[in-house]
């Protein structure tokens, strides 16, 4: 038994992750289409990138990181966003780049646009 | 959500487990770059690194796909090899799948194929490019399982109830792409005209091939 959210969730006897969505009731499908970002293609590559050079953050480690980085966090952010957060908490993990670290230079990068963020609630303004 | 036997019962908050979120983009564009800035200063990538990974990235596109479904439509031989070992005869057209195996499932007069991936958003995509949006939403991945005939009519595809309809869930070693049949008037044309017929739908299984997407299900099988 888990708890997903508010409810335990248990599939004959079998733990279900928060990402095994299927056959779970949800709205409708939408044909909305969202242009491929440039951030997005950078973060999708950066990850292949670190993998074809250094075998340093895998596809499969990458789900892991967001298989298991909380309900609430997956079902909040969408696909792309997900695989940026798991990036972060992987390359923390392995010691290649700390969190804080990652945090300060979104810091100093947003200040230069004269902006700031508020990481609890994950918004730039 | 499911009862101890694994039955499927609702849940009033069920509809919360699979809402998509686009909130915070901007947060994560600003983190992509910050990793970015920091993973090229400690000498673990260099631009181009980067940039060589999204010109892969770009690369492919559904046109190539096409390319493979035409040929399947002309050539039985071809399509045989096809229908065998899908990464393959995908590689006689000079198609390199990196991902993992690929599968081709055959659309019939009584079969429909449908392709899906519930867990996360495996899709051939050194082939046919990024996945449509739909794709990716957990609507789709929640409920192509369960009420696929529902999920079809909502992206424009009725599926006749006689048609036996088979969802497949892809996985990190097996991606799908559906052959769909030749369109009913399309017996005169040849390759190249073939493949402008064939979507990025048609080969998930979301949409038949052909501008006009009549039903041809009932008519007799193009290749017997």
């Amino acid at each position: 038994m888990i708890v997903f959210g508010k409810q335990e969730v248990m599939v004959s006897g079998l733990l279900r992750g928060y990402h095994d969505v299927g056959g779970r009731p949800a709205g409708p499908v939408e044909k909305t289409t969202h242009p491929f970002q440039p951030w997005q293609k950078t973060g999708e590559a950066m990850r292949v990138a670190l993998e074809l050079k250094s075998r340093l953050v895998s596809l499969d480690e990458l789900r892991r990181g967001f298989e298991s980085f909380g309900a609430e966090l997956y079902s909040s952010l969408g696909f792309y966003e997900r695989r940026a957060e798991a990036l972060t908490v992987l390359l923390d993990e392995k010691g290649v780049l700390r969190r804080d670290e990652i945090v300060a230079r979104m810091r100093e990068i947003a200040a230069g646009r004269g902006q700031s963020v508020d990481f609890a609630t994950r918004t730039v303004r | 959500m499911n009862d101890r036997k694994g039955r499927f019962v609702s849940h009033p908050d069920d509809d919360a487990t699979v809402i998509e979120g686009h909130a915070g983009a901007d947060y994560y564009a600003l983190m992509t770059e910050a990793t970015r800035q920091l993973l090229i200063e400690r000498g673990l990538l260099i631009q181009s690194d980067i940039d060589a990974v999204i010109a892969s990235l770009e690369a492919p596109r559904p046109e190539w796909g096409a390319m493979i479904v035409a040929r399947a439509w002309r050539d039985d031989a071809y399509r045989a090899r096809l229908l065998a070992d899908g990464s393959g005869a995908a590689a006689e057209m000079g198609f390199r799948i990196k991902e993992a195996q690929l599968v081709v499932v055959e659309n019939s007069p009584t079969l429909h194929n449908l392709v899906v991936c519930t867990l996360c958003s495996c899709y051939p995509r050194s082939l046919l490019g990024q996945p449509p949006w739909w794709y990716i939403s957990k609507s789709y991945r929640a409920r192509a399982v369960r009420e696929p005939r529902r999920v079809l009519a909502e992206l424009g595809l009725v599926i006749p109830p006689e048609v036996e309809l088979r969802v497949h869930d892809s996985n990190a070693d097996m991606r799908y792409l559906v052959l769909p049949m030749a369109p009913a008037d399309s017996g005169t044309l040849d390759e190249a005209a073939l493949a402008k017929l064939v979507t990025r739908d048609a080969m998930i299984g979301a949409s038949l091939a052909g501008k006009d997407a009549t039903m041809p299900f009932g008519r007799s099988k193009p290749h017997g």
